[in-house]
């Protein structure tokens, strides 16, 4: 372990805190809660920018996952491999998927395996609330939260019960059923999301010097999610237990080039269980937590069209087994600072036919976390207070090098519509089992991503008007990057540095029957090591613009109208940024429409979307088209009992 | 008499005719025609982006046009992954792999001429052209070799040999074709590691030559008399060495084997062969090679390439017997061609396309 100045900084922080700081609760009287139809809103004001996308909203937008629900939104960029099965991850601030951790009721999301989430796999179906904070949290969360954290919360159980059944283009059909049961202080909920889409979308493309229609194929996907939860509360003791069932068949079409496309008959198959089983004990506002996970994640890829594997083609087999633990102490009140302590314990094993060429087919991995928040507030004028929070968190790891990470955060708050917070952070990311020992791929010798990062923002709120701005600087060394070593292998290496600078702006406007949400984001993301020729040049595969208004307009009680345009800046598929290399912008705007009524516990909701209505032809990522205009129905059939 | 005049006349009248329609063996030569120091340099790409391309580098002005052949044709792509290339008078034919074609291009003008599409799992790769008639290509994944027309640029057939062909040299009724087999990938495959001998008249595998693991390149020296071949290490044993081996090709007996860590982009060229010093370890070469082979006991002599260079093949350049090296960079994105003295000193510096490989220089 070697200590950075930013570890020692916080420590030292921590150490000199003055005793006479008060709770951080103390917030919520300055900025108080606003009704709004879109609760993008805070109702506080966070030491990081927060974006936040609750159920009502969810329900709202012409979505199915969370990839295309966090898409607009301040910092983020959805890296979208195209059609319902396409892999789709979120790259925040220009960062890699890898550096950004994906929470489910506090447990991470990202595997050991390649320490990424597909986002695209996650049904809004299932979520009560999506957040996506910017910036380091590596103390909170460990491994992974260098740019930021999406923090999904599962639904909670409701008494009653829903049916929606959707109709879309290109072969879409999806079913969702909602059950709730509460029983004294038992709650029990089920939800089931199927959701089949054909997938074989048309698109432009430029063959041997014509444009054709080609329609994209193996593109079919078949996604079947659902989760089972139950919740006990008493006075002092509560429960949830959470199973979270998956299985995808889908098809995993490779680039379309000139003269032939790829990976026709590839199929990638899906199972896993997921079950979080959460304990909390003591004082219902600041309890003991125990939080327990196991996962169990099987992964089946088939191409038989695969020659270079073999006669057969390929057939690979991947079983992926984790198991966390996290303790979560509750708050601990010391000379005016308040302390939050949590360890974490995860076991990760990987079997698969891929790993470690004469070493057997099997990683594992075992680490253990400790993590110590401090916080209070440093100044405390009667209409204006100054509050800190530092964090401090060790990680041990049985495989690689072991970490430690720091934090420090000052939010300055006054009875004046206006906040401004500043925040400084480490983390990390260490390799996954396939950066190291995937077959002709990992390399055992690489060594845990570091980043530092400094986020200054301030906020506005002026009657109907909210405004945050956001200033970041993020610095990413050791990056694990897949260099290419002929034109068709590749392997992995500490070999990038890369700085993120850059601003958000996220304004929403909003009265009682139509909101304006907009969020526009300008990041500057270039390769950093001076001695290297793509020195100062942009990242790949990320956009300096990002953009984002979305409309809403309620027409009377029940009919509510929506549009979206969302816009993404040019991008780069070659390093060296050549001007051939370019992608070109493009903007996409969605419609929807939806009518709701409600009488007597009944509910129904008809909801029409018309998606990428310009019929824009695109791609975000090289050679794998996006779909073009497409429709969506969907209706909801509910029965919502009052008590 | 007047009808032996006629005779005469019409004699000398033939005479001059049949003379003038002879074999031009007997006309003087024409004076040796200076080469034109242009070189069309293949560049590979990045695999799945579709941006394979070709550079045309005239050394006279040194004017460079980095996407010649879309500047050609009006903005056309050549495809996906580029490897190789081959001339036949003014007509070039370049080997797209992952878009499954050979491109034909007038050599002067660089406009498509023709195009040869391959269905299937045949991924054309290396080339060479037998006669007027006759070309043959290797196709990876399609397990063979591919015959073809050059001049009417047409398929004629196929002929399966084994896994993942690779190299290809042709002398006189035989070609000769590497099973890599992919190394690790496809090495318990029946022929995987040798060299298989295709008779061009019957179509038919004669015999295969036992190589080693990984066979991947082979070159006939001048006289077609010697046949070398290079094969690559397993990732699964990275300890274990590579090599190059000589066989006679007459006989078909392997001569002699020199293991080392070198080989990739094998080249003969007046009596010497040239390979990199390339170490699939590191993914890197810091040498090319020349071994002596008319030597018994063959030493190489190193070339000492310059530093920061990431190199994805060379050429021997006929001009000045001097060395055209491809330095893909990260390949990621748009390459160099650095022009070497025989001694590897850097001479001039041109840009191309993303991951240069090959090049003809006429």
């Amino acid at each position: 372990m070697q200590w950075k100045s930013g570890q020692v900084l916080v420590l030292l922080l921590i150490a000199t805190a003055p005793g006479t700081a008060q709770h951080e609760d103390s917030v919520r009287r300055v900025f108080r809660p606003v009704v709004v139809e879109d609760t993008l809103l805070h109702e506080i004001m966070y030491a990081l920018p927060l974006a936040q996308l609750p159920r009502r909203m969810l329900e709202q937008l012409p979505v199915v996952n969370v990839a295309d629900a966090i898409q607009g939104l301040p910092g983020v960029f959805v890296r979208n491999y195209g059609g319902l099965g396409g892999l789709k991850t979120v790259s925040l601030r220009g960062a890699t998927a890898t550096q950004t951790a994906i929470i489910l009721d506090g447990v991470r999301l990202n595997t050991a395996t390649n320490g990424l989430v597909d986002i695209g796999q996650i049904p809004t179906a299932l979520i009560e609330q999506i957040s996506v904070e910017r910036g380091s949290r590596g103390t909170l969360w460990g491994a992974g939260a260098m740019a930021g954290t999406v923090l999904l919360s599962c639904r909670q159980p409701r008494r009653g019960a829903s049916v929606t059944g959707v109709l879309g283009a290109f072969g879409e059909r999806a079913l969702t059923v909602d059950v709730g049961y509460h029983h004294q202080q038992h709650q029990f909920g089920v939800i089931a999301d199927g959701v089949y889409s054909q997938g074989n979308y048309p698109f432009l493309f430029n063959q041997f010097g014509s444009w054709q229609r080609i329609e994209r194929r193996n593109g079919d996907a078949f996604l079947l999610n659902a989760a089972l939860q139950w919740q006990w509360k008493l006075a002092d003791y509560g429960n949830s237990l959470v199973v979270i069932l998956r299985s995808s068949q889908r098809g995993a079409p490779g680039a379309v080039l000139q003269g032939a496309i790829e990976q026709t008959a590839a199929r990638l198959d899906e199972q896993e269980l997921f079950a979080i089983e959460s304990f909390a004990a003591g004082d219902d506002t600041n309890p003991w937590r125990l939080r327990i996970a196991a996962r169990w994640f099987e992964q089946l890829y088939r191409d038989s069209l695969a020659r270079f594997r073999g006669p057969q083609g390929a057939y690979d087999r991947f079983i992926a087994r984790d198991f966390v633990a996290v303790v979560e102490a509750p708050r601990i009140q010391l000379v005016g600072w308040y302390l939050e302590p949590k360890v974490e314990a995860y076991y990760n094993t990987l079997r698969g036919n891929l790993y470690r060429f004469g070493a057997g087919s099997f990683a594992e991995r075992l680490q253990f976390g400790a993590a110590i928040v401090a916080g209070g507030t440093l100044l405390d004028a009667g209409s204006s207070a100054l509050i800190a929070e530092s964090g401090f968190r060790a990680d041990l790891y049985s495989d690689v090098a072991d970490a430690l990470t720091g934090s420090v955060q000052m939010r300055w708050i006054t009875e004046s519509p206006i906040g401004v917070r500043l925040s400084a952070g480490t983390s990390y990311r260490p390799p996954s089992f396939n950066e190291l020992y995937y077959q002709n791929f990992g390399s055992i010798a690489v060594r845990p991503e570091r980043s530092y990062d400094i986020n200054a923002g301030v906020m506005l709120q002026i009657g109907h008007l909210r405004c945050d701005l956001d200033a970041f600087t993020m610095w990413i060394r050791d990056q694990i990057i897949a260099v290419p070593r002929s034109a068709i292998t590749w392997s992995v290496q500490n070999a990038g540095k890369v700085l993120s600078r850059g601003a958000e702006l996220y304004i929403q406007w909003q009265q009682s029957l139509l909101s304006v949400v907009s969020s526009l984001t300008y990041q500057l993301v270039t390769y950093d090591d001076p001695t290297a020729f793509t020195y100062g040049k942009q990242v790949i595969y990320t956009p300096s613009l990002l953009g984002m208004v979305r409309t809403t307009y309620a027409v009377g009680r029940h009919l509510q109208m929506l549009a979206t345009a969302n816009y993404i800046g040019k991008r780069y598929s070659q390093t060296d940024n050549a001007p051939s290399s370019a992608l070109d912008p493009v903007m996409t705007v969605d419609f929807s429409c939806r009518l709701a009524i409600e009488y007597a516990g009944l509910q129904g909701a008809l909801t029409l979307d018309l998606l990428n209505a310009f019929d824009a032809h695109y791609a975000i990522i090289r050679n794998f088209p996006m779909p073009g205009r497409a429709w969506r129905v969907r209706l909801l059939v509910g029965w919502n009992p009052k008590r | 008499m007047r009808s032996r005049q006629i005779l005469l006349l019409l004699s000398a009248g033939l005479a001059v005719f049949l003379w003038s329609c002879s074999s031009n063996s007997t006309e003087p030569s024409p004076p040796p025609k200076a080469p034109d120091s242009i070189a069309i340099v293949v560049n590979q790409g990045t695999f799945g982006q579709d941006n394979a391309s070709l550079t045309r580098i005239d050394f006279r002005t040194g004017a460079v046009d980095l996407d010649w052949f879309g500047a050609a044709n009006n903005g056309q792509k050549l495809g996906a992954t580029a490897n190789d290339i081959a001339l036949k008078g003014d007509t070039a034919f370049i080997t797209v792999t992952s878009s499954k074609t050979i491109e034909a291009i007038n050599i002067r003008t660089g406009k498509s001429v023709g195009r040869i599409t391959f269905t299937g799992q045949n991924e054309p790769w290396r080339i060479t052209i037998v006669s007027s008639t006759l070309g043959v290509v290797t196709t990876t994944n399609g397990d063979g070799i591919a015959l073809f027309d050059p001049t009417a640029i047409r398929l004629i057939t196929t002929v399966t040999t084994g896994p993942a062909t690779e190299g290809v040299a042709v002398v006189g009724n035989y070609a000769f074709v590497a099973n890599s087999g992919y190394g690790d990938l496809r090495q318990g495959e029946q022929h995987a590691g040798t060299i298989a001998v295709v008779n061009l008249s019957t179509r038919q595998v004669e015999r295969y030559l036992p190589a080693g693991p990984n066979v991947r390149e082979v070159v006939l020296s001048e006289d077609g008399k010697k046949l070398y071949a290079f094969y690559q290490h397993l990732y699964s044993k990275p300890d274990s060495l590579q090599g190059i081996i000589e066989y006679d090709v007459q006989t078909f007996r392997e001569l002699r084997r020199w293991r080392l860590r070198c080989g990739g982009s094998l080249q003969f060229y007046r009596g010497a062969l040239y390979a990199f010093d390339y170490d699939p370890a590191t993914y890197s070469a810091k040498n090319i090679l020349r071994f002596d082979v008319s030597q018994q006991n063959v030493t190489p002599t190193a070339i000492p390439l310059p530093t920061g260079v990431t190199a994805n093949g060379f050429v021997i350049n006929p001009l000045n017997g001097g060395f055209m090296l491809f330095d893909a960079r990260d390949y990621q994105s748009n390459g160099r061609v650095l022009m070497l003295s025989s001694t590897g000193q850097v001479l001039q510096e041109f840009r191309c396309g993303v991951a240069p490989v090959r090049a003809v220089i006429f």
